[in-house]
């Protein structure tokens, strides 16, 4: 039978998780959003056009949304550790005052 | 015979759905009515986590349509986030609420909350906002439901020609809303979690196959991205192909609403209830992490070819009045009527997969956290599954009759349900999960600061009725102070509150068993 991961493992790795997370998140949203700023908001946002998109879509938008993708693809094959969460244990008595 | 096509497609789109309900309902005999129907006995495989736990709906194929079409570009920016939404779901929780879970026994959320804080007060209070946020949230998936069946439903003779309204609703969506409630309770009622569970799977897939087939016909309709984005920019000004997008009158996206979106989308997203018991009933990490890679190339070949194909509406169907009709508008008229039906079943099971998840979680929370918990606690197997059916049956007619009142654009219910849930659930999730000193009473302060934040910005705004000329919302439209969306207010109240709280209270004494691992059994001294 397996045993379960300890605690302090997990939270461990739920911590590396996170900070990856964390990284990736605060860089899609500053490439995005600062884009956009860029980009997006003058009345001529819409004169150049890469394949009928317009440039700031493709440079903004899909261009990190790929490279998310791709990083997101390499953490779930190599980069996130498993762990053994345990047995189910039975919920408490059904008690309204705890 | 060829108009009723669509109809055909629809029909069989719901017998299978009932085929599954039955199938899941054996599934889930045998190990105990509660967990079996409420949690699938914690055996989700990878399919089941990424294309079920995440915020696909009505509003992915009905409502983010509608404002493509409506507000132009500026919409790319407005889902942006969903390229870091794998990541964000099952990176940063997931394996913490699936260990926690599992120590506690949790079959809810609000059992998590409950079991985790030692707290029964947290658990009622997270039942009724749970309650109450997905009674809201169903309001939009069922009228996405009965538009489309409104659509399909006229080439029938004596629903097209009746003249008679309800609140402006005309003969044929009533009779599509009747059909939608009717069939999606009953496969819901039969099936439970496992049902909601494998019928969104079964439309997820269906979905991704109706957006295939429907990009490449729209690009062939409307002579590509560049006839199309030149045709909204003709129609509604140059705005269409930028931001802050759409018509010379309405500031669609703000930069603010941009960065608030951002926001909410990824990180709302890992606070909704129907994700948090999905991160409750996963199998083991090894599915977690097949998970967040289907999910990654999922929402690429889902969300980016929505962007294209309802730019290329524009071109094709100007001038349509009301937006939220454009996808079924636009597949009838593009496609052959039979692949129209097949087409038009992909929104049409999002809309019923949604809605089947969440009335299991509300029948979950009004049978096992309200009435099993607080009402009857000797109540015995059978007893509980009749009221768990009742929960069901009475939120789908009362929220039935909610629809003939809904606003005008579908996502803007999305949006404040999204949003209200997000801010009471995810800083209780992330504090219960990771923060040892984190308390009942800290977790109460988020959970109700933060709801209480979205409900006070949208109730002023409802009640000074005064339309921000931002966001597509209009009457539905709350305040947006500094131009940023309820949302981010909310959840930044709920951090705060539950920080502030949880360090003025006692430490929880229970709380180590979470955190600290467990002791090593002593050696046996040896015999002799």
């Amino acid at each position: 039978m397996n045993r379960a991961t300890p605690t302090s493992r997990i939270l461990q790795s739920t911590w590396r998780d996170a900070r990856l997370v964390i990284a990736v998140w605060l860089a899609s949203c500053f490439w995005c959003v600062g884009w956009a700023a860029a980009f997006a908001y003058r009345p001529d946002a819409g004169s150049r056009l890469i394949a009928g998109i317009p440039s700031w879509v493709v440079w903004g938008v899909l261009a990190p949304w790929v490279a998310c993708t791709l990083i997101t693809v390499w953490y779930a094959l190599c980069g996130m550790e498993d762990v053994d969460l345990g047995e189910d244990q039975p919920l408490p008595e059904t008690d309204p005052h705890g | 015979m060829d108009s009723l096509a669509p109809l055909l497609g629809l029909v069989l789109l719901m017998g299978a759905s009932m085929a599954i309900g039955i199938a899941a309902n054996r599934a889930t005999r045998g190990g105990g009515f509660m967990k079996g129907y409420f949690l699938g006995n914690r055996g989700l495989g990878s399919w089941s986590m990424a294309l079920t736990a995440t915020v696909m709906s009505g509003g992915t194929f009905m409502g983010f349509p509608s404002l493509v079409y409506k507000y132009g570009w500026s919409l790319a920016l407005w889902i942006a986030s969903y390229m870091v939404v794998p990541l964000c779901t099952f990176a940063v929780i997931g394996k913490r609420m699936g260990q926690v879970s599992r120590q506690t026994g949790a079959i809810t959320v609000p059992d998590f909350f409950r079991e985790r804080f030692g707290s029964p007060a947290l658990g009622a209070v997270s039942s009724a906002l749970m309650v109450f946020i997905l009674t809201v949230s169903l309001v939009a998936q069922f009228k996405g439901g009965a538009i489309i069946l409104q659509q399909v439903l006229p080439s029938i003779s004596g629903i097209s020609d009746a003249g008679w309204k309800i609140n402006d609703k005309s003969a044929s969506f009533v009779y599509g809303l009747a059909i939608f409630t009717l069939v999606v309770v009953s496969y819901t009622v039969y099936g439970g979690f496992l049902a909601a569970v494998w019928t969104d799977l079964f439309q997820s897939i269906l979905m991704a196959v109706g957006v295939l087939i429907l990009f490449p016909l729209a690009m062939m309709r409307a002579g590509g991205l560049e006839k199309a984005t030149l045709a909204g920019m003709q129609q509604v000004g140059s705005g269409f192909a930028g931001a802050p997008g759409g018509l010379p009158d309405r500031e669609f996206l703000p930069l603010g609403l941009a960065l608030s979106f951002f926001c909410m989308w990824s990180i709302a997203g890992m606070g909704q209830p129907a994700t948090l018991v999905r991160l409750m009933a996963f199998r083991n990490t090894q599915i977690l992490r097949q998970a967040m890679l289907l999910l990654a190339v999922y929402n690429t070949l889902i969300y980016l070819p929505l962007v294209f194909i309802f730019i290329a509406a524009r071109g094709i169907i100007p001038g349509l009045e009301k937006s939220d009709e454009v996808m079924p508008r636009l597949t009838l008229e593009i496609a052959n009527p039979w692949v129209a039906g097949l087409i038009l079943a992909a929104p049409f099971g999002a809309v019923m997969a949604t809605t089947s998840a969440f009335l299991v979680q509300i029948s979950s929370a009004i049978t096992q956290d309200l009435f099993h918990r607080f009402i009857r606690p000797d109540a015995g197997e059978g007893l509980l599954r009749t009221v768990s059916y009742l929960g069901i049956i009475l939120v789908a007619l009362l929220v039935g009759v909610a629809t003939l009142f809904a606003p005008e654009f579908l996502q803007a219910i999305i949006v404040f349900a999204g949003g209200a849930a997000a801010c009471a659930f995810l800083a209780p999730a992330v504090m219960a999960c990771c923060w040892r000193r984190s308390t009942a009473q800290g977790a109460l302060a988020a959970m109700t600061a933060g709801v209480g934040v979205v409900l006070l910005l949208y109730a002023a705004g409802w009640i000074t009725r005064r339309d921000p000329g931002i966001d597509a919302s209009g009457s539905w439209a709350p305040l947006y102070p500094l131009q940023l969306a309820p949302f981010v207010w909310g959840l930044l109240a709920s951090v705060a509150a539950g920080i502030a709280v949880s360090l003025a209270t006692p430490a929880h004494p229970d709380a180590g068993r979470f955190f600290e691992d467990e002791a090593e059994p002593e050696a046996q001294p040896a015999p002799g």
